[in-house]
């Protein structure tokens, strides 16, 4: 594992010695793994399936809770739990799935969190949910209800939403994978946006064009553990293990 | 024929489907009745009895008194005599041969109207459910629009009363005499208009059960049944008000207290089934043990062992535990003394039996409902931030609730079937007064069948609102 060229700041999260079993210790899915994420990168993590990458992104904003070593996220460990929904506000997280709330519209869900979370007032939240719903390209969609929408469509909706909570980093966990072919570049373009805003953000992803659009860094990931951390340019061009060459031999065709 | 059917709501009939076998019997069943009421029915009746007792008294009444004779002849009836003799005198109807129309410009126009207020409409419902019918089928026929929807719903439910209003206005004219008047049934036998019209009201029924698969209004449907089942009760008090007005009035507040115990009750049970069932799915393990301990426990005992435990043991254990207070310190003395003098009502004793029960029950629907929302639903509001109750209250309930709200309307129909157990308890619930009523007076079958009514409208009417919430809360996904 090589760290990148010196890093002047201070991780905004710091992954220290974390490790992370399922059914009692019989799957291994983050062996050790230590790591920092600086303000401003892009990184785009790949691998396998099942080599544990969303386990590290879930473990980022502790929906799973570490079994050994300490995620810090903007200086506060997560190892306390009266600081993790706190520390959530600062991380929004973007899911396959999309996970919108079929209950509530478009709107609502962007403003419920807001209000119950940020305190704030609904005429603010709506006002904040306007323009993400502006920006993210789909304003006529405000009274819709997920169910009612493509694809895509909500997936820009998840992206607007965890916006609202102005995060200080965003993770997404192969945001276009459920998605048909058609839709996805529209998810992918709001992602751009975002990372040309100086958004942090930790990309779980094997699409190769935002790879080489975005990411000023990429992750390759196996077993658990951290095989290549590197650029872009460097991954594409000259992997330096075998499990990285066989792996992008496949995902490249 | 059958297939290309879908249609008929809201297009212009084919000209196939204007011949439909359903529109066709459903016009005979029309004519029938219409033609029928011009034909004698009742040609005869009472025009007056005298009934004569051991002990001199006389009793005489005169249509239409007669109507309602046994309530009036059973509130007379002298205490310490016995039945000597009746005489009986049968007259020829004096309008139009006692036709249907002839009976019911008499009766409309007789004195006091509210004796033969329920023969009157007993009498009309028919021709009521023909004129529905037939408007039904004008629209049908001649409008562009077929169909109407609503229609079919309004005439399925007077098909559904109409051969039974038949049936109650002849027993109206034979009833009375079961007590005071030993008169043979077949001189009153009613004739060919009776049974003409008769042919045509079930007639009616199975063409507009036919076409009630064409309505999607279902539940609105079955509104028929509720008002239907409403509706003999009804006529049972109005025709033979001796024993049916008698024991209605005496079983009334029966119905109040089931409705009360009833009412109270689910509501504590929602109470403790989102206790239980938040539990339920707790992780952690103290709170997912009490809950689990609670629900195996409880429905594995009978409600009938649970309420006469709460009743007659729970008394017992507060006195033994006021005791141990009591001798434990004086300063607990005043303590154990409440103990010691707590008495349950009966009433809240079956208010706190059914909770516990059901709330057993319920809870596990609850867990069920909250179980089958996605956790990616509970992940994304976390990850949002929100706390474990936040995301609960704001994402997951709201969205269980369409899952659990069925089957818990079913459960409140199964309460307030078994809230019939709470009889045993000493609380004068609907079953109570009921065998109240039948140890005095021994008429179990009157009795039974009033009760069964009373539970059947109740019961049917929670099913009709439950499959009314249930439509409405659907949602798209
Ligand atoms: N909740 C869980 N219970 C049991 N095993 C789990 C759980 N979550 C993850 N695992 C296991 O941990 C390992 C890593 O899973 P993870 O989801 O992090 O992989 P991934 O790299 O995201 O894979 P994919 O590309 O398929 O999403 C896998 O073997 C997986 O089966
Ligand atoms: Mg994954």
């Amino acid at each position: 594992m090589q760290a990148l060229a010196a890093e002047p700041r201070a991780g905004i999260i710091q992954i220290r010695n974390v490790s992370k079993t399922f059914e009692h210790g019989r799957v291994v899915a983050l062996d050790d793994v230590s790591l920092d994420f600086f303000p401003g990168q892009v990184v785009v993590i790949i691998g396998p399936s099942g080599s544990g990458k969303s386990t590290l992104l879930r473990c980022i904003n502790h929906l799973e809770t570490p079994d050994s070593g300490i995620v810090t996220v903007d200086g506060v460990p997560l190892s306390d739990a009266t600081n993790i929904n706190k520390v959530r506000m600062e991380v929004g997280m973007v899911f396959q799935q999309f996970n919108l709330f079929p209950h509530l519209t478009v709107l609502d869900n962007i403003i419920l969190a807001q209000r119950v979370v940020r305190k704030r007032t609904t005429a603010e939240a709506e006002a904040i949910a306007r323009d993400l719903l502006v920006k993210v390209g789909i304003p006529e969609k405000a009274e819709a209800y997920p169910g009612q929408i493509s694809g895509g469509q909500q997936q820009r909706v998840a992206i607007a939403r965890a916006l609202a909570m102005q995060p200080k980093i965003m993770l997404f966990d192969e945001p276009t994978s459920a998605l048909d072919p058609e839709m996805i570049k529209e998810v992918l373009d709001v992602m751009l946006d975002l990372a040309r805003d100086g958004m942090t953000m930790v990309v779980v992803s094997h699409e190769m064009g935002f790879t080489r659009n975005a990411a000023s860094r990429v992750i390759f990931m196996d077993d658990g553990q951290i095989i290549e951390d590197t650029t872009p340019q460097a991954l594409f061009s000259a992997p330096k293990e075998q499990r990285t060459r066989d792996f992008l031999s496949k995902i490249l065709h | 024929m059958e297939t290309d059917l879908s249609p008929m709501i809201g297009n212009r009939l084919s000209k196939a489907q204007q011949r439909d076998w359903r529109l066709l019997v459903l016009a005979a069943g029309v004519a029938l009745i219409l033609v029928a009421y011009f034909m004698p029915m009742y040609p005869n009746y009472i025009a007056s009895a005298r009934t004569s007792f051991s002990g001199g008294t006389t009793i005489e009444l005169n249509f239409p008194a007669l109507i309602n004779a046994q309530f009036y002849t059973q509130t007379t009836l002298p205490k310490e005599e016995t039945l000597s003799s009746v005489s009986i005198h049968l007259a020829p109807a004096r309008f139009m041969h006692g036709s249907g129309y002839g009976w019911l410009v008499q009766a409309l126009t007789a004195d006091n109207l509210e004796h033969v207020l329920s023969f009157i409409v007993c009498l009309l419902v028919p021709v009521v459910a023909a004129i529905t019918a037939l408007t039904l089928l004008l629209f049908a026929w001649t409008s562009k629009h077929g169909l109407r929807e609503g229609l079919i719903a309004a005439t399925l439910s007077l098909s559904l009363v109409a051969p039974m209003g038949l049936v109650l206005s002849w027993l109206h004219q034979i009833d009375f005499s079961g007590l005071l008047l030993r008169l043979e049934p077949s001189y009153l036998l009613p004739s060919a208009g009776f049974w003409i019209a008769l042919a045509g009201t079930l007639l009616l029924l199975t063409a507009m059960i036919g076409l009630q698969r064409e309505s999607e209004r279902r539940p609105f449907t079955w509104w028929a049944l509720v008002f239907a089942v409403g509706f003999v009760a009804f006529l049972l008090v109005k025709t033979k008000p001796q024993p049916y007005l008698e024991i209605w009035r005496y079983i009334q507040d029966g119905i109040f207290i089931t409705l009360r115990i009833v009412v109270i009750s689910f509501f504590f049970i929602l109470i403790v089934s989102l206790i239980g069932g938040l539990g339920r799915v707790s992780r952690s393990p103290v709170i997912y043990g009490i809950a689990s301990l609670y629900v195996e426990l409880i429905r594995g005992i009978p409600l009938m062992v649970q309420l006469l435990f709460i009743w007659f043991a729970l008394p017992q254990l507060f006195d033994v535990l006021g005791m141990a207070f009591v001798k434990l310190s004086p300063s607990f003395s005043s303590f154990g003394q409440t103990l010691i003098d707590l008495r349950l009502s009966p009433f809240t004793a079956a208010v706190i039996g059914l909770t516990i029960c059901y709330g057993a029950y319920v809870s596990e629907i609850f867990r069920a409902g909250i179980s089958s929302i996605h956790h990616g639903q509970m992940e994304a509001a976390r990850s949002l931030g929100m706390s474990y109750m936040q995301a609960m209250r704001y994402i997951i309930l709201p969205q269980a609730i369409r899952v659990i709200l069925p089957p818990v309307g079913n459960e409140f129909v199964a309460l307030l079937k078994d809230s019939s157990l709470v009889s045993v308890l000493a609380v004068s619930d609907l079953t109570r007064r009921g065998r109240e009523y039948m140890a005095r007076t021994f008429l179990s079958f009157e009795t039974w069948i009033m009760v069964a009514l009373c539970y059947l409208v109740l019961t049917l009417f929670s099913s009709r609102v439950v499959e009314y919430i249930e439509t409405k809360t659907r949602f798209e996904h």
